[in-house]
């Protein structure tokens, strides 16, 4: 696991939580959404603290702590209780419609495909870094990646506005 | 195959997208996100500066809140879009500014309880409510029957909406009636479309520590404004939705749901209100039955 190289093993409880609130919680944002996700960090970060003595000494304790985000997400989406990721934006729909698109694009997309597409283009992390904090094989990292960004590259191409300009660039060829 | 400016404005946006979902939890958490974005192009270099910009942003605001918001809860304050799911606290200079130019006066109520004279008690000329959604502050005035909603917008213009709402006489069964809702149309700011907006107004239950939250399908929890000292909460979605209030109570845990869509109205009820009680005369003139406990204090 590469994902502690910046800043490297924790070595006291704050730096801990320093390390999960930089790099779990992006993690925990883009799979579950900015509420669900805030709210099982707030939960691992209690686990945390109770079971610091034992994390400090581990080599991927972040890696660990994500798998225990998991199993507490299971009780915010079991039934759907919680919406996750949500597929309305109200508050960007005006200001910034494409960002917009893109945050409905993106809550299409499985968990795993969106929580690898935002991690690498959108944060600019590496693969094996993504690879090491998910507990994956690389290839699954860039399948997930790969899958995902051919998913969003269709749907930006199918936007009606980009589809306009198609239709205006082809009745200028078909005017010629 | 993927034309190499294509895959950076496609990278461009979810770096935009990264930057907002950080915003968004900075503020759902109360709290500075400060996250690792490292450059991966010249692109992502400019937002690395912006994101770290954001960041340093909103440390100073989160430690400037108490300034910036007019509320000691330190909450950050960085929304600048028109609408946002969590209100924030107003200033004295943005209560003072809406009701100039909402100008609510005795006339003004006295059009809604079919009077052409009325002397309305002042706490009933001050808003009631004053709900601070990104750009949008919602003033609110009630009348014995109706919720008076003055919505200002960024550049300061107005507009005055109303809806029927009577007393809380608990007439649906559960000691309390199920919220009003209004659809409305909103010009959006500089001059940006029009969009509509559903506004939801409706009775706090019996008791303190109430907190009504509104939860539609596919967007995230919206925190209402209320007013315990009035019993009521107010908050608006943009788009003509439907969904659930959820009432929780922060101290007992206990929470209950109430449905609410665009099509239901709040029945027309013209008797005084509970909170406080008037008496209508033949002239048509209000008076109070008894001073309230404490002054009005909107959007606590």
């Amino acid at each position: 696991m590469d994902t502690n190289s910046g800043s490297g093993r924790p070595g006291s409880f704050d730096e801990l939580i320093d390390q999960m609130r930089a790099q779990l919680l992006p993690v925990l944002w883009s799979k579950w959404g900015v509420e669900v996700g805030g709210d099982i960090c707030c939960e691992v970060e209690e686990y945390a603290w109770e079971n610091r003595d034992r994390l400090l000494g581990m080599s991927n304790v972040l890696g660990y702590l994500y798998r225990v985000s998991q199993s507490k997400a299971r009780r915010y989406t079991r039934w759907s209780k919680r919406t996750t990721f949500p597929s309305r934006f109200p508050d960007v729909v005006h200001e910034d419609p494409q960002l917009h698109d893109m945050l409905q694009m993106l809550s299409a997309l499985s968990p795993d495909q969106r929580t690898c597409v935002l991690l690498v283009h959108g944060f600019g992390w590496t693969y094996n870094e993504v690879a090491s904090l998910l507990g994956m094989k690389r290839s699954d990292v860039n399948n997930h990646v790969h899958r995902g960004m051919s998913r969003l590259r269709t749907d930006h191409f199918d936007d009606p506005l980009l589809a306009d300009r198609t239709t205006q660039s082809q009745n200028k060829e078909n005017i010629r | 195959m993927n034309h190499p400016h294509e895959s950076q404005e496609l990278d461009d946006v979810l770096g935009r997208a990264g930057d907002y979902l950080m915003r968004r939890t900075a503020e759902y958490r109360e709290t500075p996100v400060v996250m690792n974005v490292r450059p991966i192009s010249t692109r992502r270099g400019k937002r690395l500066l912006v994101g770290t910009a954001a960041a340093a942003t909103l440390c100073v605001t989160a430690l400037a809140g108490s300034f910036i918001g007019g509320t000691s809860s330190g909450k950050v304050d960085v929304a600048k879009a028109a609408w946002s799911a969590i209100p924030s606290a107003p200033t004295d200079d943005l209560i003072k500014q809406t009701k100039n130019n909402c100008h609510i006066t005795n006339e003004t109520l006295a059009g809604y309880e079919g009077a052409t004279v009325a002397t309305f008690p002042q706490d009933m000329l001050d808003p009631a409510l004053i709900d601070v959604r990104g750009t949008t502050t919602t003033a609110v005035y009630f009348t014995p029957s109706h919720a008076v909603l003055c919505v200002q917008f960024a550049d300061g213009s107005v507009s005055v909406n109303d809806m029927p709402m009577g007393p809380n006489d608990g007439n649906d069964g559960n000691g309390w009636k199920t919220p009003g809702t209004i659809t409305v149309k909103i010009d959006g700011n500089d001059g940006t479309e029009s969009f509509m907006a559903t506004m939801i107004v409706g009775y706090l239950p019996d008791g303190e520590n109430w907190d009504p939250y509104i939860k539609v399908d596919g967007i995230e929890t919206v925190a209402a404004t209320k007013s315990e000292r009035w019993g009521r909460y107010i908050a608006w979605i943009p788009g003509e939705v439907s969904g659930l209030v959820a009432m929780v109570n922060k101290l007992t845990d206990e929470g209950f749901d109430l449905p609410f869509g665009p099509e239901e109205e709040a029945p027309v009820q013209l008797s005084p209100e509970t909170t406080i009680e008037t008496k209508v005369s033949d002239q048509g003139v209000v008076t109070p039955l008894g001073d309230p406990a404490t002054t009005v204090s909107p959007g606590d």
